[in-house]
């Protein structure tokens, strides 16, 4: 199952998208800032190979799903403003909570918010968990924040960790409460010598004395269950298609599409 | 001496805003025939701070929770507290993060809420939905 998140920033991109669709084999497409005409974006997207279905969003079209593998497949659990919660048993391939996600953002909010945020997000996930009964989680989303802050790595936030080996732990002690672990791969995507081609998913120069121009906002996490089924190797950042180049010629992220670049990864089957 | 020094303790009279999300939990059920239902959530967050989630709950639809606001407050002085929704003007959404001073602003605020266009256009669609799934 090949999976794409992109933040299109208002854009209608459906022509990068169809590319990106029939170049990577893609079965679900998540969206944030999706202003694409519905109509449109299905007749161009869809062809004689795959045939696209919007998953319901009980009228928060926030974050927008598309999928090929049947829309029964996708039981919602929660929806609200910021983080929609499915419950996905895909024929083939391991069933797991899917929570997609555009949190807020610093240029709006105090980062205590963002990180209050997280731990409520956190706190559905784990509802979502004892509600369905089942324990592999696959978040994905604009998070907002580096994979290096805190409301990646607090105890009561995402909790998430950059090693295999130590997500695998049963989950560390703090106060006399045991917090399980996120793996988050996009630890392996900071930097221009990382697994990505680029440098970030996205690109701001901030007037501040501190700027970290190319941030990683857009990530993937999981829990260690699903350590087997989603290998490192097959999480990429897109940066080109045949014809569209989604950076300039300085290496920096073309905003004629989007501020963001798109994100994919692949769930293997069982 | 003996006996309690303690005052008699009162709480009935006493408004929270749990139990003013409870009043309103209710006239859901009321008006939508308990088709839809709510949750109240509470969760103790970092730095002594509180947060109440209110989803609605489509009992129907494998018991779908939606959720229409959050608010968070610091100690049992329930104000001033934040308040985080989301209104549609103008055809753009808002998301409103709301300082509240009072219990005049929280009902205020509380009604804008409830009786929007979009909480009207989330209830319709759950309403058909769970319609729907009853049909199956």
């Amino acid at each position: 199952m090949n999976v794409v998140f992109w933040n299109l920033n208002k854009k209608d991109l459906t022509d990068v998208i169809k590319e990106i669709a029939e170049e990577n084999d893609i079965d679900v497409f998540v969206f944030c800032e999706y202003m694409i005409n519905d109509y449109k974006f299905l007749t161009t997207v869809n062809s004689e190979k795959k045939i696209f279905q919007e998953v319901e969003d009980f009228g928060n079209d926030k974050l927008k799903i598309y999928s090929t593998l049947g829309l029964k497949n996708f039981r919602p659990l929660k929806i609200s403003n910021r983080w929609h919660i499915f419950e996905v048993k895909i024929p083939f391939y391991p069933n797991f909570i899917f929570v997609t996600a555009h949190l807020i953002s610093k240029v709006n909010f105090k980062e205590t918010s963002q990180l209050l945020d997280l731990t409520l997000l956190r706190n559905d996930i784990d509802e979502a968990i004892q509600d369905s009964g089942l324990e592999r989680v696959v978040l994905l989303g604009d998070l907002n924040i580096n994979p290096f802050e805190e409301g990646m790595m607090a105890s009561t936030g995402l909790h998430s960790t950059m090693d295999k080996a130590i997500a695998l732990k049963e989950g560390r002690k703090v106060q006399g409460n045991v917090y399980k672990y996120f793996y988050n791969p996009m630890w392996n995507f900071l930097g221009d010598e990382s697994l990505g081609k680029v440098a970030g998913t996205h690109f701001y120069r901030s007037s501040e004395h501190i700027s970290y121009d190319w941030n990683v906002y857009d990530q993937l996490l999981y829990t260690p269950s699903l350590i087997d089924y989603i290998d490192v190797q097959n999480i990429d950042i897109v940066f080109k298609t045949n014809s569209f180049n989604l950076v300039n010629k300085n290496g920096r992220i073309d905003k004629k599409y989007s501020d963001h670049l798109p994100l994919k990864f692949k769930i293997r089957n069982i | 001496m003996e006996g309690s020094y303690w005052p008699e303790l009162e709480t009935k009279n006493i408004r929270t805003p749990i139990s003013v999300l409870k009043e309103q939990g209710e006239n859901l059920k009321k008006i939508t025939k308990g088709v839809l239902t709510y949750s109240i959530n509470k969760k103790a967050l970092e730095g002594g701070k509180t947060a109440i989630t209110f989803d609605v709950v489509a009992p129907l639809i494998d018991n779908l929770k939606y959720n229409l606001f959050r608010f968070s407050y610091s100690s049992i002085e329930v104000f001033p507290m934040l308040i985080n929704y989301e209104l549609s003007e103008k055809g753009q959404r808002f998301l409103h993060s709301k300082p509240i001073k009072n219990w005049d602003e929280f009902d205020q605020t509380l009604q804008k809420i409830l009786s929007s266009e979009k909480t009207k256009n989330i209830l319709e669609k759950l309403l058909a939905h769970s319609k729907a799934a009853a049909e199956v």
